[in-house]
């Protein structure tokens, strides 16, 4: 990702997203203590420094809260229902699986949300991601036709074009 | 048995049955890839269901907070083992099993 227009306004939120980020995941670690405060805001602060620190800094992505909030139940949902079809397909007398690869171009351009992309493919409902290379998604099916597979494929990336502000991308 | 009891053994149940079943694809599956299937779909929401019982039963929102946490680093950890097996076996040209 080219930095075109990382302004200071972007840098203070960027800062402040990190502190918090880190203020609750040293308060969810301590397990809500209050009495170890200082060796925490110490852990905290050499935290944030090495998060900013370049071998460690990573591409500024964009992201949407409205999208964060409208994908955590899709995703919740299309989770329980990928699990519900392993089940069936596990359970059931002779085995159901009719199993085919196809290649995905993504219009997702963030190299960040081409990678979480991917991910959430293998979490969803008869999908796995078995390759990521430039912007393309190589996709193991467990069953389904082509174009069924295509179709889910496409509705998850236009969510998550959506959770990372990427409206125009998925088309 | 208080309510909360009740939907913590509810959630756990469900829990233990996605983990049976992602255990019972593995075997059953015909390759290594039906088999990534399996694993990653199943057992993520096994851990779901049960790290929500144990959620309820904390009483605390930092525990419940730990939980979530191990449960989003479990999928992330999934989801990337999954895609690193799967890249492996591919550049090693393993074929996908198809139906015969």
């Amino acid at each position: 990702m080219p930095a075109n227009s990382i302004s200071t306004q972007t840098r203070a939120r960027e800062l402040l997203l990190r502190l918090a980020v880190l203020l609750s995941l040293w308060w969810v670690l301590d397990e809500g203590r209050a009495d170890g405060w200082w060796f925490g805001a110490i852990i905290i602060a050499c935290a944030l420094a090495l998060s900013f620190a370049a071998p460690f800094a990573r591409a500024p992505f964009r992201w949407s809260i409205t999208g964060a909030a409208r994908f955590i139940p899709y995703f919740l949902y299309e989770s329980i229902r990928g699990g519900w079809d392993v089940a069936r397909r596990a359970f059931g007398g002779a085995i159901r699986v009719e199993p085919s690869m196809l290649t995905y171009a993504t219009h997702l351009r963030q190299p960040t949300a081409r990678v979480f992309f991917a991910h959430v493919i293998s979490l969803l409902p008869g999908t796995l991601s078995t390759d990521l290379r430039e912007g393309e998604v190589t996709i193991h099916a467990l069953a389904g036709t082509e174009a069924e597979v295509r179709a889910g494929t496409r509705a998850l990336e236009a969510r998550v074009a959506q959770l990372f502000h990427e409206e125009g991308a998925a088309s | 048995m208080s309510a909360i009891d009740a939907i913590s053994v509810v959630l756990m149940l469900a829990g233990a049955f996605f983990f049976l079943a992602g255990t019972v694809g593995f075997l059953r599956f015909p390759d290594l890839f039906t088999r990534l299937h399996a694993l990653t779909k199943a057992d993520n929401l096994g851990f779901g269901f049960i790290g929500a019982a144990l959620a309820l039963q904390s009483g605390s929102w930092a525990v419940a907070g730990k939980i979530l946490l191990i449960w989003l680093l479990l999928m992330v950890s999934a989801s990337a083992c999954s895609l690193l097996v799967a890249r492996g076996a591919l550049r090693n040209r393993i074929e996908p099993w198809r139906k015969p």
